[in-house]
């Protein structure tokens, strides 16, 4: 178990015996990466941050029933995915392409760039800003199973098994839906991937 | 394997998730296919591009909005957490008891921990006992109502006459239960919160299933006094293994500091230092509170004393009068069942205690017009039950509450209900009958 880890499995338990400091501070140290996470299947930005608020709100909810099998990141990612589903099931596919949610403000733009590209090489940084732009045009155009997956395995890091385990769906499934959802970025991406 | 077979395994290989059969067969097809490696490359690249995406920050708001959201909802929608705290608080309190009993019935023991038995005497006397006896709690009836929904822990044992711990009442705020478990102590603290939040550490469920009941149970006889009281059973607790105290207090102790420094090297610098220094405040805290809380809060082996508030001074609570009813039953089981039953609707803590030959000793403590009624339904005789208890309490049995209610608090009493065979109880009659008819045996 990481150290990462092992401090969850601490705070967790503080917050199970009923600190809700502790909870606060598993909010802290994973709602970027929730956020991110749930922001890359829905594309609106406002959904994606009710969704993520819902999201620990239920994980609070539930920590009783949280015994430690996984870690309470992917515990956690697993509600997540399950509310984006069925906001999806709600408001219908989210296929409606809008890559300006991801535009402007300085938490979308910040991280990935590098300040002293923007000043000294003023083309580099446009050129890569245009093809953040595109990338998250293809992804947005996916179809949603597709995106999720997309989004759980590139952007998350998890493995085929875990993926499985919160779509509730074999492994053998993951492989193939996995495989797919690439090859239907590729056709999007064609100038970048080359 | 086909070339379409085999781009169809390029991205779970890329990914590493092939097992090494088909790990092998894609590399082998890959150093004989470049259309092959091309589409590695490509399926390779676009992984590439969607992980480059720079990280989208959770808004700020969003920690306090999952905050104010989980306020709302705290203590009131967990129920899980309000379950368990009563089954925990019930459990903590049956395996303090056991725990004492064991300890009391070993040889001496050198005490190991002055500390720790320094703790344990400045608070060996307990703060209160489990029984309703404070001054301001002004009903004489048991407090059965705030024991709903605790489970009874049974003894495992395979005799009909299972021999049940009592049910015990929580102690009020301001006394500190110390229960052992087999991974490790639970500190069951009542008291104001802290920063928002209690600090209880509940048992786990299946730990609240391991509580054992109390071994040794004193069988009151009728009017007389228990066994052991409170102070003895204080005494023995110190002498016992005050060493087991110390070590688990150190324990929990050295566990408190290792998540003291295990959260110190997880958050880091870049934390925010409020944050960071609340959670170890709070740890510290908690540290703090554990370490005096190894005060065996005695639960005195009889029934609990259901008494008028002790008078200011008072080292123990007097014990109520003593009802003893001497019953028959023709089917053990069924016997035994109906008891039960009638306990467990009247919400009443009790305890069941086998006496050999196959007699058992009910105990329990309520009002006296409700113990006329148990009395009645168990012997049969309901209607000379009302009749008594009207005469004396003004009451009938369809609305004992009700009218206990009205009228003055009828006196808590200890009923000790003692159920004999039924053919044991005539053969008993038979030999007595027999003995007053014979002449006495002269004297040699």
């Amino acid at each position: 178990m990481s150290e990462v880890e092992q401090a969850d499995e601490l705070l967790v338990v503080q917050a199970q015996r009923g600190d809700a400091a502790a909870f606060g501070l598993l909010v802290e140290r994973h709602q970027d990466a929730l956020f991110n996470g749930i922001h890359r299947m829905v594309s609106q930005r406002e959904d994606a941050e009710d969704l993520a608020q819902e999201a620990f709100v239920k994980a609070f909810r539930a920590l009783g029933g949280f015994q430690g099998r996984s870690s309470f990141y992917t515990w956690l990612y697993s509600i997540a995915v399950n509310l984006v589903i069925s906001h999806r099931r709600k408001t219908g596919s989210a296929r409606h392409l809008n890559p300006l949610s991801f535009q402007g403000g300085s938490d979308d733009e910040g991280r990935g760039l590098d300040v002293a590209d923007d000043v000294e090489r003023p083309d580099h940084a446009a050129e890569r800003r245009e093809m953040k732009q595109q990338v998250e045009r293809a992804i947005a155009q996916l179809e949603d199973e597709f995106r999720t997956v997309i989004v759980m395995r590139d952007i998350e890091g998890f493995d085929y098994q875990t993926i499985a385990e919160v779509l509730g769906c074999p492994a053998g499934t993951v492989k193939s839906r996995l495989h797919r959802a690439r090859l239907a970025l590729r056709d999007q991406m064609k100038d970048l991937v080359g | 394997m086909k070339n379409d077979e085999m781009r169809a395994q390029l991205s779970a290989y890329l990914d590493g998730e092939l097992g090494e059969a088909e790990r092998r067969a894609v590399e082998s097809a890959l150093a004989a296919s470049p259309e092959l490696r091309a589409e590695l490359e490509a399926t390779r690249r676009t992984a590439e591009l969607v992980r480059s995406l720079p990280r989208v920050s959770a808004p700020a708001d969003l920690r306090p909005r999952v905050e104010a959201a989980i306020a709302g909802e705290a203590g009131a929608s967990r129920p899980w957490l309000r379950t368990w705290r009563l089954v925990a608080l019930a459990a903590a309190a049956c395996l303090l008891i056991g725990l004492l009993t064991l300890l009391a019935t070993r040889p001496d023991q050198p005490r190991t921990a002055a500390r720790t038995v320094d703790a344990l005497k400045s608070e060996a006397r307990p703060a209160e006992p489990p029984a309703p006896t404070t001054a301001a709690d002004k009903t004489p009836a048991l407090p059965a109502n705030e024991l709903r929904g605790v489970r009874r822990e049974k003894a495992e044992d395979n005799s009909e006459l299972a021999m049940d711990a009592p049910r015990e009442r929580p102690a009020k705020t301001g006394v500190k239960h110390a229960a052992a478990s087999e991974k490790k102590i639970g500190v069951v603290a009542e008291g104001e919160s802290r920063g928002g939040a209690d600090v209880r550490q509940d048992l786990k469920p299946t730990e609240a299933k391991a509580a054992k009941p109390a071994a040794g149970w004193a069988v009151g006889k009728a009017g007389g006094a228990p066994a052991r009281d409170a102070d003895s059973v204080t005494e023995e607790a110190e002498k016992g293994d005050s060493a087991f105290y110390a070590a688990v207090q150190g324990g929990e102790a050295r566990k408190l500091a290792g998540q003291t420094e295990l959260l110190d090297r997880a958050f880091g610098a870049n934390r925010r230092a409020a944050d960071r220094a609340e959670l170890l405040a709070d740890i510290e805290q908690e540290r703090q509170a554990a370490a005096p809380t190894f005060a065996p809060a005695v639960m005195p082996p009889a029934a609990p004393a259901a008494t008028p508030a002790p008078e200011a001074g008072a080292a123990r609570p007097v014990p109520g009068p003593t009802r003893e009813v001497r019953l028959a039953y023709t089917d053990l089981a069924q016997c035994l069942a109906d008891v039960r039953a009638a306990l467990e609707e009247a919400n009443l803590a009790y305890a069941v205690q086998p006496i050999g030959g196959g007699q058992f000793v009910v105990e329990t403590t309520l009002p006296e017009p409700e113990a006329h009624a148990l009395i009645a339904r168990f012997a049969g005789n309901v209607e000379k039950q009302k009749e008594q208890a009207k005469r004396e309490f003004g009451y009938t049995q369809e609305a004992p509450r009700a009218q206990a209610a009205k009228s003055a608090p009828a006196r808590p009493v200890r009923l000790v209900l003692r159920f004999v065979r039924a053919d044991a109880q005539d053969a008993g009659r038979a030999s007595k009958a027999a003995e007053r008819a014979a002449p006495p045996a002269e004297p040699k």
